[in-house]
């Protein structure tokens, strides 16, 4: 096979077995791809070290000594020093792109010596006319597929790994939690739903800033307004593919209040925390309820609710709880999600 | 050799091209009589051609030329223990001929055949199996240059180590593929050798072997990973339907 088909297979085959694009792995990779074809003199690495590639080819025949398992071990074991130096990933990328090349040349019309000193000449299938042939149009759509595994695997390990695209892909529920799970402590994460609005069924499609997780369900905003996902909420989702954003971190404060204007303690809150989202969970008991004028929006989420003299918040914005709260006298204990910036 | 010294016939395996020049290293190893024949057709010129090397009379008294049944007789009242028959092309062998070998070594008549394979029938199942081993790669480069100087051609090491592996460890590819490089016939097209191993199953259970993520991810309930094992598992499957997708193989008229 050509150098450049040798370098994109393993290129491709090596950033996506270790889940590594860095330039050093991909390099440490492409240079053990080019090693098997240092046994003639006509190939790149063979002009490059033309000594050695003549001293090779004239006692042993093209694909053999340097095309076999045995290279490869002995590769690994004189690249040693990088596993120490730079870590194992440019050690592996170094011996497995040797050994990617040497697996790839198995496709081709001549075979390669896998087992040498056995003299046994490798192939797959036992028809060479149905094998390649080095810089035939065969290799030249090989060269293409490694090329477009090389950007797919580019893609995939830039974007978070395979298993992580592949969940996005799938859209299963329990990996998007997993994605959630995984990133809500140091990013914004957001979910791209699919589905439809549970009063009327309108069909909805967008990104939402999720802001916390109830059971399997999400809360998310759309930067306006809060709403819940899942049947008892305000948007059934058919498909819903969380991902992360940009880094931000959340803290939670307890809000404790014994008969007292809470508006003090609120204020205080958002003079701290300053163009930075809170959004207020738990329930307070409250003096004068009957002031407080609550519209329900069947298509948003009712982020207060009041049930007797119990004011229950949930996601509830630190600005509309200050508004609805104003001249209360309130007892109890909640929750306040402060987020580091606005997620939408 | 130390079989046949020992009296016993052996039947000596090897790619064609393998025994050339044998029957004559045998013969100047041997003490005793010897003689080597290969059948081209004609059962008569076959024991006509045993019986002039082992010095037994081909006419009769009379000054007629024996026939062949007793050509056949005549060769086998002058053979014993110390005769060693070599026959290069044992496949050639007729049944006739076999079944007069079958006497010949009940007498202590020691046989040597030499076949690419053997044949695993009356003579040949008594014999023992000798196997000849391929000549090294530096045997080949060897026959390779050689063959190259007696064509005047003129062929860098670059080249001869890229036309070995289509010889494989076959003398006769070793000449035959220079001629072709002399005749300006590019032989990478199609290698002839047979010291070949397919590696398709290996490269099956690889794939396959990716079906452990499907069980790995119902084991951990990841269910991700238990669709990518499964999806695995199909595009493994699909490989071995996909290879063998067949193409003509025969040419017309063949």
């Amino acid at each position: 096979m050509m150098a450049l088909t040798h370098a994109a297979i393993a290129g491709a085959a090596v950033s996506l077995v270790l889940g590594d694009c860095s330039p050093l792995v991909l390099g440490c990779a492409f240079a053990g791809s080019q090693l098997p074809d240092i046994d003639t003199s006509t190939s790149l690495v063979g002009s490059v070290a033309f000594p050695v590639s003549r001293w090779i080819e004239a006692r042993y025949p093209h694909r053999t000594v340097t095309h076999s398992f045995l290279a490869t071990g002995f590769i690994a074991l004189l690249s040693l020093p990088l596993y120490f130096y730079l870590g194992y990933k440019p050690w592996v990328a170094l011996f497995a792109g040797h050994l990617v090349a040497i697996f790839s040349d198995t496709f081709t019309r001549k075979g390669v010596q896998l087992f040498y000193p056995s003299p046994v000449w490798c192939v797959r299938g036992l028809n060479p006319r149905r094998r390649l042939i080095t810089g035939g149009p065969g290799e030249y759509w090989v060269l293409a597929f490694a090329v477009g595994f090389l950007v797919f695997s580019f893609y995939t390990y830039t974007g978070g790994g395979l298993i992580f695209k592949a969940s996005q892909v799938i859209g299963i529920k329990s990996a998007q939690e997993r994605i959630y799970n995984d990133n809500a402590g140091t990013r914004h994460v957001y979910a791209n739903i699919q589905g439809v609005r549970s009063s009327d069924r309108a069909s909805i499609k967008g990104r939402f800033w999720i802001l916390g997780k109830s059971g399997g369900e999400y809360y998310v905003s759309d930067g306006k307004q809060v709403y819940k996902t899942g049947e008892t909420g305000q948007i059934i989702p058919s498909r819903l593919v969380a991902e992360p954003g940009a880094f931000a971190t959340s803290q939670i404060y307890t809000l404790i209040f014994d008969d007292e204007n809470p508006l003090t303690t609120l204020t205080e809150l958002g003079n701290k925390f300053k163009n930075q989202p809170i959004y207020l969970n738990g329930s307070l008991q409250i003096d004068t309820p009957e002031d407080i004028q609550i519209t329900p929006n069947p298509n948003v989420l009712s982020t207060s609710l009041v049930s007797g003299n119990t004011y229950q918040q949930e996601f509830n914005p630190l600005n509309k709880a200050i508004a609805e709260l104003e001249g209360q006298y309130a007892t109890g204990q909640i929750q306040a999600k402060v987020f580091s910036s606005k997620g939408l | 050799m130390s079989a046949l010294g020992a009296g016993r016939s052996v039947i000596v395996l090897g790619e064609t091209g393998l025994d050339d020049g044998l029957p004559q290293q045998i013969q100047d190893r041997w003490d005793g009589h010897f003689a080597t024949a290969t059948y081209k057709g004609s059962g008569k010129r076959f024991f006509q051609q045993i019986a002039w090397q082992l010095e037994v009379p081909t006419e009769s008294d009379e000054g007629k030329a024996l026939s062949m049944d007793l050509l056949k007789e005549e060769i086998a009242m002058n053979c014993n223990s110390s005769t060693l028959l070599v026959f290069p092309e044992a496949k050639r062998l007729t049944t006739g001929i076999r079944y007069w070998l079958e006497d010949l070594i009940s007498n202590g008549v020691v046989v040597c055949c030499c076949a690419v394979v053997n044949p695993k029938r009356d003579i040949f199942l008594k014999m023992l199996e000798v196997e000849l081993e391929l000549p090294n790669d530096k045997v080949i480069r060897k026959m390779m240059r050689q063959e190259a100087q007696k064509l005047g051609l003129q062929l860098s090491e670059s080249r001869l180590a890229a036309l070995q592996p289509l010889v494989g460890r076959n003398p006769v590819l070793a000449k035959k593929t220079i001629q072709q490089e002399a005749l300006g016939i590019n032989p990478e097209q199609l290698p002839e050798h047979a010291q070949y191993l397919d590696i398709t199953p290996l490269i099956m259970g690889a794939v396959s072997m990716l079906g452990v993520l499907k069980f790995w991810g119902m084991a951990s309930g990841d269910r991700t990973l238990y669709v990518i094992g499964g999806v695995a598992i199909m595009v493994g499957l699909a490989m071995r339907y996909i290879g063998k997708v067949g193409v003509g193989r025969k040419r017309y008229g063949q």
